[in-house]
């Protein structure tokens, strides 16, 4: 099943698509598949709590280059989804969870 | 130089005195001795930033240590001056819509941003809550930030 999974990531729209791929993935191991994804920027969280922790490939664009809310996040948990880390994914619009806790 | 917890809380400028893409070497006088002669503490909290903590903690400074430029402060517990002359930290997050509907919450940073102003992130008292939850939360901490730090070119340090 996780090699099945690890062959189905090949871009960052395929976790958009389906944000399950994540399933018991690292971020390293997500990193050497997409982390040089033009457009895409490997980060940590950069606001709330845990800012500067976890680890995040964000998307920038436009004129600006701003943030355009498309995001995979490996957040390092400790809160109200309890202590353990898990997957976050934003396609600009909804945010899906991904972990054993959810 | 002094830092003013009761300073105006201003989006994208600054707060408690201290200006946003401030270089560190033009204001040594405030981190010389942290820790050590002056309250406070520092720690680097990803490679390329270090946040420097004041007095018990009510303001805090983040530096970009690729061109040693301020490009977050935030006001913790402590920190009496208000953004937009009425939002404090400690103030509940419903209390905070009330008054200004423009605060909304984003899930996906779990922060409270708002409407139409740059520069800006509220932190909520809880670890990425469900958005339902957030109204009956309090607001921990207020952080400015240079805008342009919140671009491509800004999280590659050219800024």
């Amino acid at each position: 099943m996780a090699d099945i999974a690890e062959h189905a990531i090949n871009s960052t729209d395929d976790i958009l698509k389906n944000p399950q791929l994540l399933y018991e993935k690292t971020p390293y191991d997500v990193e050497k598949i997409i982390g040089n994804t033009p457009g895409w920027y490997v980060e940590t969280l950069g606001k709330g709590k845990h800012k500067g922790q976890g680890w995040m490939l964000r998307q920038y664009g436009g004129a600006n280059g701003e943030p355009t809310g498309r995001m995979i996040q490996w957040h390092p948990g400790g809160g109200h989804h309890g202590p353990h880390p898990y997957w976050k994914v934003s396609d600009g619009k909804i945010v899906t969870r991904i972990g054993p806790q959810f | 130089m002094k830092l003013q917890s009761e300073a105006e809380i201003i989006p994208n400028i600054g707060l408690g005195g201290l200006k946003l893409r401030a270089k560190i070497t033009d204001i040594q006088e405030l981190f010389t001795g942290l820790g050590v002669s002056k309250k406070g503490s520092f720690r680097i909290i990803s490679p390329f930033e270090v946040a420097y903590s004041f007095g018990e903690g009510e303001v805090e400074a983040t530096v970009d240590v690729r061109n040693g430029k301020i490009f977050r402060l935030t006001a913790q517990n402590g920190y009496a001056g208000t953004l937009f002359d009425k939002i404090r930290v400690g103030m509940k997050i419903s209390e905070a819509v009330k008054s200004d509907p423009g605060f909304y919450y984003d899930e996906s940073q779990e922060i409270v941003l708002h409407k139409g102003t740059k520069g800006l992130a509220i932190d909520v008292s809880e670890t990425d809550p469900p958005p339902e939850i957030v109204p009956d939360l309090d607001i921990a901490a207020i952080s400015v930030y240079a805008e342009e730090t919140d671009t491509l070119r800004g999280q590659e340090g050219c800024w």
